[in-house]
């Protein structure tokens, strides 16, 4: 398993003249949790919609679990679970809905783990979605992206705009799929100490560039810093919270 | 298993996790035999990276602190508690560095120090 479960090589996407990332290269181990950290604007959502294939590449590719991203995309999609950055869709659906719509497109649908996430989220599953707060939704949201059990867990922003209790929830439900071996964790965020709890090692983009990409020990050992100072040491600006 | 970690520190999580539990069986909390929580339980319960709890047991594995024992859980080694005076002393011995070394920088005396230490002790020595 010494395998990448996530290999970017020189990934680059421009919008109109501006490069939103920027000959971007890095990997994440298996087994690792990964935050992908950056102020604002600095590249990190595009960077997952490229890797998800969801936005065509300027240049570069990317490898997920071995395989690439745009060629076995389909093959791909049932293997990974995603969170994106916007609302959920179908959400006229009613929560048991939009789960069983869901469960047909993944071979390892884990029932029971869906159904366990729902019952610690208390999640009413008769609700419309539509008719869910946005901390509900975003719990749907990593419920739906836990159900096909993936190797390979994606989430862009999960955490913002949520408070200290669901985001903690949100944390115990990476560790838990965390227990199983292999599995990876790749997600972004703005919020450091969230990182600093689950993440093993960190990829830090400014500017659509890379500008660290480290495991957080080796890097706290380096630099005798904390990862606030490092981050503020390497981007240059303080993230206001 | 009681840990106080602090994500934001500058120490590594893994070396905080080691540390403490180092200083448990140095105060004895933590005794010969005695059968650690697994990497799974601990990082559940302080929503850590199992990783980091992994490698902080493999650290003090290396240490002889704890030892594995095939298919029953990491125990504390017997030997941990031979090196438990050793310990102490090592644990007490950094503070009392760090206590000199900003007494110089102040610019105190050594008998002004002693004096302080003494004092120290007699404060412990009326209480017990």
């Amino acid at each position: 398993m010494d395998r990448p479960a996530i290999q970017v090589e020189g990934l680059t996407r421009k919008f109109g003249r501006r490069l939103a990332v920027d000959n971007l290269t890095f990997e994440v181990p298996p087994g690792s949790v990964c935050g992908l950290l950056g102020r604002n604007g600095a590249g990190k959502s595009t960077a997952i919609r490229l890797m998800m294939n969801l936005l065509d590449v300027t240049a570069g590719r990317v490898t997920l679990l071995g395989l690439d991203s745009r060629r076995h995309h389909t093959a791909l999609m049932s293997r990974i679970g995603y969170v994106a950055d916007a609302p959920l869709p179908y959400d006229w659906m009613k929560v048991r809905e939009l789960i069983w719509f869901t469960a047909k497109f993944y071979r390892n649908w884990n029932d029971s783990r869906v159904d366990s996430l729902l019952d610690r989220f208390g999640i009413d599953r008769e609700q419309k979605i539509r008719h869910l707060s946005r901390g509900t939704q975003a719990q749907v949201a990593l419920v739906l992206a836990l159900g096909g059990d993936p190797e390979l867990l994606i989430l862009d922003e999960p955490a913002t705009g949520l408070d200290v209790l669901v985001r903690r929830d949100f944390l115990e439900s990476i560790i838990h799929l965390m227990q199983q071996d292999g599995r990876t964790v790749l997600f972004s965020t703005h919020l450091l100490h969230e990182v600093e709890r689950v993440a093993d090692r960190v990829i830090i983009m400014d500017n659509g560039r890379l500008v660290k990409s480290a495991a957080i020990d080796d890097l706290k050992a380096a630099s005798g810093m904390s990862l606030e100072d490092t981050f503020v040491d390497v981007v240059g600006t303080k993230e206001p919270a | 298993m009681q840990l106080k970690l602090q994500p934001a520190s500058p120490i590594p999580m893994y070396l905080q996790i080691v540390e403490q539990i180092r200083y448990a069986i140095a105060a004895g909390t933590l005794r010969a035999n005695d059968e650690m929580p697994s990497v799974r339980a601990l990082a559940l319960e302080h929503v850590i990276n199992p990783n980091t709890v992994a490698r902080a047991y493999l650290e003090l594995e290396r240490e002889e602190l704890l030892s594995k024992r095939r298919g029953a859980g990491t125990y504390v080694s017997a030997k941990a508690e031979a090196m438990r005076g050793e310990y102490r002393i090592r644990a007490v011995r950094q503070l009392l560095e760090k206590a000199v070394a900003t007494a110089a920088e102040l610019g105190l005396t050594a008998a002004q120090l002693r004096n302080l230490l003494e004092k120290e002790l007699a404060k412990v020595e009326v209480e017990r």
